[in-house]
């Protein structure tokens, strides 16, 4: 009877990683379209949200069939719990990152406008976070995980600065504000990536010690490891 | 061992029964080892396990049934209210008028369910009104309802679930304080083992219920501490469902996820 | 029908007909005990009938044999079968109950066992002896019905304990655990549990060993039944005959009409013997009806 669900939880541990990866890239796709002012890739990432879409709920349906069948308990429960919580997630992820492409979109069809560095630094970071929480899963590692967490703070911060050097440019140059605009929603997107990722690190605490860890100010791990 | 337990994970209440350093040996064999435990009182505890890892002789060790078989010895504690029940002034038939037990397969005796119900109270020496005591603990079973017409009728004539709560009417006959179940349903179809483990709920307000399973559901669905023994050793006691959503050991992980046992 | 295709099904004529021809002897064996017993059956019937009447059971031994009858011997088998009873019981169950459920398992309690197995095979005449020696002669009890009949409790004690102690043996250890389980002493579940359900086994083996003791012959002779007797015992301290001694002694006459006498009385032994047996299968009949485990 294990066995069975040995093997069914290890087919879903691909799935998802599957669906991660396609998210990756449409993020990656989404903001490389914004860098290069390529509308085609834009919508390819516009088109390829369905697939995710589709996906979020295979992995959902398989998660409660396993939930139904076999009665998983202790950490088989809490991966499979963890796993739907993901999914969702990644769902949203790949939702921001079609929006990221509609201004991409946008954008590539007006005059060129200057990308502030710290947007730059900010897709890098959020990129970052999403690659490590899919690692961190992969491997059940709750220390990793947390160190994620801590780094929302710096993408958070980013956003601020961004926000900061946008205005500026609209101030400096009335001309650029509807196309600045478009920044300031992309900047946004790109720190709800990041929150995400976050979400997917404390689904991974909870998924490697039965912690959970939301809703809290927590801090980098310490020796004990207690909240 | 305290290092056994989780601190803050154990469920709370008053013991009713505990042992300390519990071993109960057949022969050179050391089925039980050095087991220490509280029972909370007013709980349904499940004893969980591997077979052959010593539950049923655990409880067994409660009410003296050991006594029965050969060879056994017993050593460490095994206290009720805080008396030790291996003293030497204390008699084992009282102990067992307290503590009831029913067993796996149903034994209601070969007679009438009346008697099946009013034979103990009335050899030790109950003097009220037997026809009242036996329609109460049928009452409390769960069975009256099923059997007020045919008291008369023989015990074995019963389906095998309603076997089943004719023991356990009998054991309350006796108004214990504890009832000890080994592995209760186990012999018994899924519509009768959910009757049943209705039954435990109600029967939990008056009386403290220890149950051995084989069944990890049923630990988990109807007890509010579980207990997971290997190999005569207490690996893990804590409230049912931390051990069920994070157990603190990893055998006792590796048992509840079916990966071993 | 097609011999079914399969590397072992070869010689199957040949393993139905060793099959057949085994069934053939085995069906012969079991005839030849009965057709056996058909034919003695049948020449004691041809020789006894005409000499059973109602007078024959009502009347004393007599050197006429119109006049003879069984009533001394039947009257003494009876009450000697009634005493014996009456002794076998208690000792024979008592000794059962204390070796089955009391006795643990040490040297002594063995001894006893082995010494119970050899004992219910000694030969019969042993038991006369030891009868004439105990009883007859050390009790002063001289050659009463009370003497025989406890010569007889001990021929049939071993046997009756071992029956006894199947039956309780038989009863399952669940519904001992489920008495114990409610605070009984090992007395109260013998008493309301174990003996009730083991009663059946034990009157049936009892029966069965009284049927043997009916028949037995040489303790009897040892202890000094009488063979002419024409009086029925009124009292334990009386003096007796048995059926198989009555009948003996008639068959060992010359004339040719005690033959037919002799006939008769086993006709009237057998009956004895049908009627204890018939009792036996009626009591199981019974008890199985209510006890089912």
């Amino acid at each position: 009877m294990s066995r069975h669900l040995e093997i069914e939880i290890q087919k879903l541990k691909k799935r998802i990683l599957a669906v991660g990866e396609v998210v990756v890239d449409a993020i990656q796709k989404a903001l490389q379209a914004l860098q290069e002012r390529r509308a085609e890739l834009a919508r390819e990432v516009i088109e390829g949200d369905r697939r995710i879409d589709r996906a979020e709920v295979e992995v959902e349906e398989e998660c409660l069939k396993l939930l139904a069948l076999y009665q998983p308990v202790a950490e088989d429960l809490r991966f499979i719990a963890a796993v739907m919580k993901i999914n969702g997630d990644m769902e949203r992820m790949g939702d921001e990152a079609v929006n990221i492409a509609e201004h991409a979109l946008f954008l590539a069809s007006h005059d060129p406008i200057a990308v502030p560095k710290r947007l730059q630094d900010l897709s890098e970071v959020s990129m970052r976070m999403v690659g490590e929480s899919l690692t961190a899963f992969v491997h059940g590692d709750g220390e990793a995980a947390r160190r994620i967490c801590a780094e929302d703070d710096e993408a958070d911060e980013y956003n601020r600065q961004v926000i900061n050097a946008v205005w500026k440019m609209m101030r400096d140059d009335p001309k650029t504000v509807e196309r600045a605009t478009h920044l300031f929603s992309v900047s946004r997107h790109l720190e709800r990536i990041a929150d995400h990722a976050t979400n997917i690190a404390e689904d991974v605490v909870y998924m490697a010690e039965g912690k959970i860890i939301r809703h809290r100010a927590e801090l980098p791990p310490t020796k004990s490891g207690a909240s | 061992m305290v290092e056994n337990l989780q601190s803050g994970a154990v469920p709370v209440g008053d013991a009713i029964l505990s042992c300390r350093n519990l071993t109960v040996r057949y022969g050179a064999v050391a089925a039980v080892q050095e087991v220490t435990l509280d029972i909370p009182e007013h709980q349904i505890t499940a004893i969980i396990g591997p077979s052959g890892c010593g539950k049923s002789t655990l409880l067994r060790a409660f009410n003296r049934m050991n006594d029965f078989y050969l060879n056994v010895t017993t050593e460490g504690q095994a206290l009720y209210r805080g008396e030790d029940l291996y003293a030497a002034d204390v008699d084992p038939v009282e102990v067992r008028r307290r503590i009831g037990m029913v067993f796996q397969k149903p034994n209601p005796f070969p007679k009438s369910i009346f008697q099946n119900v009013a034979w103990a109270p009335a050899i030790s020496g109950y003097r009220g009104d037997l026809k009242a005591l036996v329609e109460t603990s049928l009452r409390k079973a769960a069975l009256w309802d099923e059997v007020k017409d045919k008291l008369g009728q023989s015990g074995l004539a019963l389906s095998g679930g309603q076997q089943q709560r004719l023991c356990i009417a009998r054991a309350i006959a006796l108004e214990p304080e504890v009832i000890l179940m080994d592995e209760p349903c186990s012999a018994l179809d899924p519509a009768s083992t959910a009757r049943i483990e209705d039954l435990f709920l109600e029967l939990k307000e008056r009386y403290t219920i220890v149950i051995v399973t084989h069944n990890m559901q049923q630990a988990a669905r109807v007890s509010d501490g579980t207990a997971f023994l290997s190999r005569g050793h207490l690996i893990e006691f804590g409230v049912t469902k931390t051990i069920f959503t994070r157990p603190a050991r990893r055998e006792t992980e590796d048992y509840v996820t079916g990966k071993f046992g | 029908m097609t011999s079914p295709v399969g590397p072992s099904s070869g010689n199957l004529p040949a393993r139905r007909r060793m099959g057949a021809v085994l069934h053939v002897i085995f069906l012969a064996a079991t005839l030849a005990g009965v057709v056996l017993l058909a034919i003695l059956l049948a020449d004691v019937l041809e020789h006894g009938i005409p000499w059973l009447r109602w007078s024959f059971l009502t009347s004393f031994p007599s050197r006429f044999p119109q006049q003879a009858g069984i009533k001394a011997a039947l009257w003494g088998t009876i009450w000697l079968i009634g005493l014996t009873a009456l002794f076998s019981i208690p000792v024979g169950l008592g000794a059962a109950i204390y070796l089955e459920e009391y006795a643990r398992r040490n040297w002594f309690n063995t001894l006893i066992e082995i010494n119970i197995a050899n004992l219910a095979g000694t030969p019969s005449i042993v038991y006369g002896m030891l009868g004439l020696s105990l009883f007859v002669r050390w009790m002063a009890l001289g050659r009463s019905v009370l003497a025989g009949a406890l010569t007889m409790s001990l021929l049939i004690l071993p046997v009756t304990i071992i029956a006894s102690r199947e039956s309780l043996r038989a009863v399952p250890d669940s519904l001992r655990q489920a008495a114990f389980a409610l605070g009984a002493t090992r007395w109260q579940t013998i008493r309301a549990h174990v003996l009730p359900a083991a009663l059946p086994g034990i009157l049936t083996g009892l029966i069965l060993a009284l049927s043997r003791a009916i028949g037995e012959t040489a303790p009897l002779i040892m202890i000094g039944a009488l063979t002419y007797v024409a009086f029925t015992p009124s009292g334990p301290m009386d003096a007796f005959t048995a059926l198989p001694i009555q009948i003996f002694n008639w068959a060992s006459r010359p004339q040719r009409e005690f033959y037919g006498l002799a006939a008769a009385g086993i006709l009237v032994l057998l009956g004895v013997l049908l009627t204890m047996n018939a009792a036996a299968i009626w009591i199981r009949y019974r008890s199985q009806r209510n006890v089912r485990w």
